[in-house]
């Protein structure tokens, strides 16, 4: 693995009493794409946010570019961060190039259209947010998200709302991205496929443990399936409940 | 529309002059030029400085006073409905100053008044204080100031219930109408230095009104400190509403119906609207002011009378047109 951005060690989050991510350790390198998984409830997002500063952490910590978070204040872990939570609110029915710059002083315009066609929504510019469909709305966040290149990019289920094609041009775009800018691309995912076929470690959670991480064949092993899932690949390809 | 801003600061000066030309005593705009400047009769100097001059400051400061807090409530809670009243800082104000007509102290001190809907809106807003520092939730903040506003709205239907005596619950009924009536320079400069700060602390939170369109979470990782910008937001709009109702009254419906006209103008965007908001609550006060004066009859309408008479049937509408959005 190569030299880690995000350094997890030991965190626990309760909410409201509720221990909902119990001492899990992981690391994310630069270009690469981490995907946390498991099932409903498992305590992806808990740790999602955990890391992105939204929630208090009960027990352990992390290190983001060697920092502790305690040491980061909002607007430097801002810097180091973005982050793209599931089915993410819009309260005013802002355009759509204005939600991407939300927040930015300057976007440049090349950056603006580049990332607009990557994601397929150049043709929604000028659009009020409300009037588009819950994919389209999920793309225009996520351009959000990654339009100013911060080396860390926390993702909630950014594909969950797309078509099969759109979550493949997502992903290809993600992929990219880390490679390209060096970004280290944190997501939760639910899609057996696109883990295989795009994660560089996962990460399988339950009941808010860190069960197994590796590659996707590693962590989502046939026992791993069983065993977290309770569902199993038969040789017919398809996944059956056991 | 990018001369939105320019447009209606022209509108407002133009208003503000053709205001200070109504009245019973006659005058015309060259007439109202040269009295402002110290130039012509001193009767007339004295009609439009002392009489006319601080009304329609009174009715600038507070429009935009009351205009600005509304955009930027509605910004805070992200809730088109919100008005600088639905926080319940408005009826604190208002029981404070009740509390002083009650006792008969509003004679003993020009500033009693004033300085009682201060602390009537400061106890209010020191609740919320509270409650914004150690609750993240906007909900609750919304509900406590709903539940905070009718405690107070139920303390003064209280003290007009046992008022001492005729006068004084006609002098409390009045007030709490809100009215720019008999005001000098001196309440104006009991105004706009709250409105200035006030003003001035929204204004550095554009930004970060504008980010919170994404909801608190997303604009926290964008580096705003969210519990201090509610804090700091809650706080300027209290000064603003403070000194407007401890001078002029309780005048409704200015935050909520400005904000919502602009807000097309300004592509919907929290942080421009600040402005526009600013500038059209100025506008609708010196108009509703100007409808008022310019009423015939004796018995002259109290001016949050009138900002009442045409924000509730708007509000009613902005609540049906709004569900389609709001879901």
């Amino acid at each position: 693995m190569k030299q880690p951005f995000l350094n997890v060690q030991d965190i626990s989050v309760s909410v409201d009493g509720a221990s909902l991510v119990n001492n899990v350790s992981f690391k994310a390198a630069r270009g690469q794409i981490t995907v946390i998984t498991g099932p409903n409830g498992a305590g992806k997002s808990t740790l999602l946010r955990a890391v992105a500063g939204l929630l208090p952490v009960a027990a352990g910590g992390y290190q983001i570019d060697g920092f502790h978070h305690d040491k980061l204040s909002v607007k430097e872990k801002a810097k180091l961060l973005s982050y793209m939570p599931q089915l993410g609110p819009v309260y005013w029915p802002l355009t759509v190039e204005a939600i991407i710059a939300l927040g930015q002083k300057v976007v440049r315009n090349d950056t603006l259209a580049e990332v607009m066609d990557a994601l397929d929504i150049a043709h929604l510019y000028g659009r009020s947010i409300s009037h588009l469909s819950g994919g389209e709305r999920a793309r225009v966040l996520l351009a959000r998200a990654i339009v100013d290149e911060k080396p860390l990019v926390l993702l909630d289920e950014p594909t969950s709302a797309l078509d099969p094609a759109h979550r493949l041009m997502v992903m290809d775009y993600l992929k990219k991205r880390a490679r390209e800018r060096n970004i280290a691309i944190l997501m939760v995912m639910h899609d057996f496929a696109l883990i295989e076929q795009y994660a560089d470690h996962v990460l399988l959670m339950d009941h808010a443990k860190l069960i197994a991480e590796g590659t996707a064949g590693q962590a989502l092993s046939d026992q791993m399936l069983r065993q977290v899932y309770h569902i199993q690949r038969g040789k017919d390809g398809h996944y059956h409940r056991v | 529309m990018r001369h939105l801003n320019l447009l209606l600061m022209c509108a407002v000066v133009l208003l503000a002059l053709w205001s200070l030309t109504l009245g019973s005593y006659e005058l015309n705009f060259l007439d109202v030029l040269s009295a402002l400047f110290g130039g012509g009769e001193d009767n007339r100097q004295m009609i439009v400085q002392d009489i006319r001059l601080p009304r329609i400051l009174l009715a600038i400061l507070i429009g935009a006073g009351l205009g600005v807090s509304g955009a930027a409530l509605q910004g805070l809670l992200k809730n088109p409905l919100a008005e600088p009243g639905v926080l319940g800082v408005s009826s604190g104000a208002g029981l404070g100053a009740v509390i002083v007509i009650y006792y008969g102290l509003a004679s003993l001190h020009s500033f009693a008044i004033p300085i009682a809907a201060f602390v009537g809106a400061g106890s209010v807003t020191m609740v919320l204080y509270y409650l914004a520092r150690r609750d993240n939730s906007i909900l609750s903040l919304i509900l406590a100031g709903v539940a905070l506003s009718s405690l107070m709205a139920s303390l003064t239907a209280l003290a007009l219930n046992l008022s001492p005596n005729p006068y004084a619950l006609n002098d409390m009924m009045i007030w709490l109408m809100g009215s720019l009536t008999n005001r000098s320079l001196l309440d104006v400069n009991l105004v706009w230095p709250f409105v200035l700060i006030g003003g001035f602390i929204l204004w550095r939170y554009q930004l970060a009104l504008r980010i919170m369109a994404l909801g608190d979470d997303v604009a926290q990782t964008m580096g705003v400190d969210i519990k201090q910008a509610r804090l700091s937001i809650i706080v300027a709009t209290s000064l603003i509403i403070a000194a407007s109702v401890g001078v002029a009254g309780v005048i409704g419906f200015v935050g909520i119906v400005v904000p919502h006209i602009m807000r097309p103008f300004v592509g919907y965007d929290p942080a421009r609207l600040l402005m526009p908001s600013a500038l059209g609550g100025a506008l609708m006060l010196l108009l509703a002011d100007a409808l008022v004066r310019s009423m015939p009859g004796g018995q002259e309408l109290r001016v949050g009378v009138v900002t009442a008479l045409v924000g509730g049937p708007f509000f009613l509408w902005l609540v049906l047109k709004s569900r389609r959005f709001q879901r």
